[in-house]
């Protein structure tokens, strides 16, 4: 994988994100924003530590694509949750001690569409097609989150790994959240020649 | 119109039958997956489905070829994340009548019902 090859994936994973977020910005109550994107390399907990546990806990939703193989997650602090509440559903849940249904499903909903986005942008520029998986919500300390994503993509496997984080913004508060494509090396390089 | 929605996230049926009451539209029923939604097609009967693509069990795609078997006169408008130009070639290949994408705004979502009146 070569800084150019980098620079491509990051650069093609920007301009969905851009474009997926702008039409949040559109469509709901909130403002949706990329403060920043970086290419790294590592494994799954390497991931995972780039978010900012303000609490013992954070919550994941992750999408994949088995047959590719491609795993996309986006992070969140649960004390975030009516801030992310107020932009996406325009309006707030109150915030309990431990994480409901609703706010769950709207979670799963928020990355749903985030995630998608990141996906549809590199097989279409592969031109291949394939059926992203349901989107799978999990909760926990870091340990439990690696060890959950681990046993979808493998823990020690090495990826190339495209992070962004977002702002997201209403008129009560600012939060933030951390998207994540992992992308196998074999896929990576696939995608350099396919821009 | 008659609706069935289709939808494993219950807080996305919710949004959606909102939407369709506030526009008089009449939801006949909801379903989480695709066993429920052949069932539900097969005993209501309804006018429209929107129907997601990602859920447990049977994708959209796979729902939407048996919705089709069934009436083909019915109307049925996916509703989905998943931008993929093969995936929504198949789709309207496989009788889609039209494709509403993730995140839409309640005008973009009125319009498509026009479209399809």
């Amino acid at each position: 994988m070569t800084d150019n090859s980098s620079g491509i994936l990051t650069g093609m994973a920007e301009a969905s994100l851009q474009k997926c977020l702008g039409r949040l910005s559109k469509v709901s109550a909130g403002t949706w924003e990329i403060l920043g994107i970086t290419a790294s390399r590592g494994t799954i907990e390497d991931a995972v530590k780039r978010h900012e546990f303000k609490n013992p806990a954070a919550s994941a939703v992750y999408l994949n694509i088995a047959e590719l193989p491609l795993l996309a997650m986006m992070m969140f602090d649960p004390d975030d949750m009516e801030n992310i509440s107020n932009c996406f559903m325009g309006y707030s849940f109150s915030r309990g001690p431990v994480t409901t249904q609703a706010e769950e499903m709207m979670l799963l909903e928020l990355a749903n569409i985030i995630l998608n986005s990141l996906i549809n942008s590199s097989l279409n520029a592969l031109k291949k097609s394939a059926m992203p998986s349901v989107p799978v919500y999990l909760e926990g300390d870091s340990g439990r989150l690696v060890s959950g994503l681990g046993a979808v993509a493998g823990l020690n496997k090495n990826f190339h790994i495209i992070a962004a984080t977002l702002v997201i913004r209403s008129k009560k508060g600012v939060s933030r959240s951390e998207v994540f494509a992992l992308i196998p090396e074999e896929l990576a390089l696939e995608l350099e020649p396919a821009k | 119109m008659k609706v069935l929605i289709v939808d494993d996230n219950a807080m996305t049926r919710t949004m959606i039958k909102d939407i369709l009451e506030e526009m008089h539209h009449q939801v006949l029923g909801e379903a989480e997956n695709g066993d429920e939604a052949v069932k539900a097609f097969k005993e209501l009967n309804p006018e429209l489905v929107l129907l997601d693509m990602i859920m447990p069990g049977k994708t959209g795609m796979e729902v939407l070829e048996i919705l089709r078997g069934i009436n083909p006169k019915a109307k049925v408008v996916m509703v989905t994340a998943v931008q993929q130009d093969e995936i929504s070639k198949k789709l309207f290949e496989k009788g889609a009548t039209a494709i509403l994408f993730k995140p839409f705004s309640y005008g973009e979502f009125e319009e498509v019902l026009k479209q399809i009146a």
